[in-house]
């Protein structure tokens, strides 16, 4: 059966072979993402309509596409992957899903989700508990795992997913993609099931940074229904993709990122940096004095929002909910509304004073994404075995920073671990500056070639 | 130091009515213990972070940025 594993693969001007492609892809969704856990609902009818009727000569003509089951769209299921809103049916449609309607499209599927998307190993015991294809006993992590493995499995080539702590950019790590969790403001999150309504992101997991710029330069722009949006330019994100690293300032920052992250992966980003640098970058050591406490503030806003939002919910609904969401949800329950003014107004003013010290001396910065090496999911099912609590704390270290200073981040795979699951880094870039982590992100996609060494059958 | 904060909020009237609230739905005493502590520990470094005097949002910080980041056309859409 063919696998869709790039845009280039599947856009097309045939309506032919845009069904032809939405079958193959529909069966796989069917046979294979059902396989890895990874598929919450199919919509055949939905998607064979959209594939006799696109709009040829778009820059997503023809494509199959799927995404995690937090973008509503207008009569599909909207459960936020939880059993507290089994069965309902979304209202609306979300503006990034209606852009890639206008794009060409092909929309078949939602997938799993952590639920309320409030959690990062991928463990969902109620939707299913997606499988990474590298390695079948090990988690995608989270929250946007079904996304991920359908991404890896070559499934479909992009899938969107969310990031409020690290959940773009966690399992696209685990998964070897390409994830980018964009500035803050520079895509909607109108009709997206909320998490937090000032921390998450939307943005594209894909096997190449091609695609998933290609993405995101559809899916971008101001919305005046997220009151989080704001008016950015839109420059070809792939116009300086072949630049290299030559005269770019990278930074490598420390303590924290790497004294926090565990000795492989600690290692295996040095060894990155070093690459970077012999590809024409310059390196810089930096530090980021206070980033230790964006963390657990960022953690406290979370939950502080998740139970402005769902605590009466949880209430009603807890005994049929996951533990860990209700704890999490009702840690929030405790912030009363001066602390939550001052949260905001604390992450203002920290993101202000850290953004405008951090990219004084450099043009972007590197750090690990996990930091350990992927756990298997029994040893990181926290229902089975509450002592893999103090694991999962500590999984969002080096990803929950750059959620709270609202920056754009891309992950990069640049390798394998020892177990034979991949090891990736993430270029964190100045607001808006996509461009540039697009730029380096390709020179390293090219000088590593990491899809080049995937196990037979990915 | 978790003890310490524990008892802290736990006299505070508006924490004993949550707790109160959330056993009255049927939240296990474990529960509501753990959630509150997990609360506590990140709401002491809110307490002890510099919240500046400098206003503003993230919104308008990042539609500062955007604008900078796109002079040319005023940050068009």
């Amino acid at each position: 059966m063919t696998r869709f594993t790039s845009i280039d693969d599947s856009v097309t001007s045939s309506v032919d072979r845009a069904a032809e492609a939405t079958t193959e892809t529909l069966d796989l969704l069917k046979t294979l993402g059902r396989d890895l856990n990874a598929v919450t609902a199919v919509y055949d009818d939905h998607a064979l309509g959209q594939a006799a009727s696109f709009t040829p000569g778009t820059a997503l003509s023809g494509v199959p596409l799927a995404h995690k089951q937090l973008f509503r769209r207008e009569g599909w299921g909207d459960d936020g992957g939880s059993p507290s809103f089994e069965g309902r049916i979304a209202g609306e449609t979300a503006t990034v899903i209606s852009k890639l309607d206008a794009a060409g499209a092909i929309d078949c599927a939602r997938l799993v989700t952590v639920e309320y998307a409030l959690g990062v190993t991928g463990h969902n015991d109620w939707a299913g508990t997606p499988q990474n294809p590298w390695q079948r006993d090990y988690i995608c992590g989270g929250s946007s795992s079904g996304s991920a493995a359908v991404v890896s499995a070559g499934i479909v080539p992009v899938a969107l997913g969310s990031d409020t702590g690290g959940s773009i950019r966690l399992p696209a790590a685990a998964c070897g993609l390409f994830g980018i969790k964009p500035s803050q403001g520079l895509v909607s999150r109108h009709g997206v099931f909320p998490l937090s309504t000032s921390l998450d992101t939307i943005g594209p997991l894909a096997r190449s940074v091609r695609d998933a710029a290609l993405v995101l330069e559809v899916i971008r722009g101001f919305d005046a229904a997220d009151p989080e949006s704001v008016r950015a330019g839109q420059p070809p994100l792939l116009a300086s993709a072949e630049d290299g690293l030559g005269g770019l300032r990278i930074g490598r920052a420390e303590p924290y990122f790497l004294t926090g992250s565990d000795a492989p992966v600690a290692d295996a980003t040095d060894a990155a940096i070093r690459e970077m640098a012999g590809l024409g970058g310059t390196i810089i050591d930096t530090s980021i004095p206070g980033i230790e406490d964006t963390n657990p503030i960022n953690v406290l806003l979370i939950a502080t929002e998740a139970a402005r939002g769902y605590a009466e919910t949880v209430l009603e609904k807890h005994p049929v909910m996951n533990d860990q969401t209700v704890m999490r949800v009702l840690a929030g329950a405790f912030t009363d509304e001066t602390e939550y003014q001052r949260i905001l107004s604390a992450r203002a003013h920290l993101a202000r004073r850290m953004i405008a010290n951090l990219f004084e001396d450099i043009d972007l910065l590197v750090t690990p994404v996990w930091p350990f090496l992927l756990p298997s999911r029994d040893e990181s099912d926290v229902g089975a075995r509450p002592e893999a609590a103090s694991l999962m704390q500590r999984i969002g270290h080096n990803t929950r920073p750059f959620n709270f200073l609202g920056l754009p981040v891309i992950t990069v795979p640049v390798g394998l671990d020892p177990n034979g699951l991949p090891l990736s880094i993430q270029l964190v870039g100045k607001p808006f500056d996509e461009a540039t982590l697009i730029r380096a992100a390709t020179a390293l996609e090219r000088h590593y070639a990491f899809w080049d060494s995937r196990p037979a059958g990915l | 130091m978790q003890a310490i904060v524990f008892g802290m909020t736990s006299v505070t009237p508006q924490i004993s009515a949550i707790k109160a609230r959330l056993a009255e739905a049927g939240i296990s005493p474990d529960q509501i213990t753990l959630a509150l502590e997990t609360s506590s520990t990140l709401r002491a470094v809110l307490a002890r972070t510099d919240h500046g005097d400098d206003g503003g949002t993230m919104r308008t910080l990042y539609a500062e940025f955007a604008a900078r980041a796109a002079p040319d056309d005023g940050g068009a859409a």
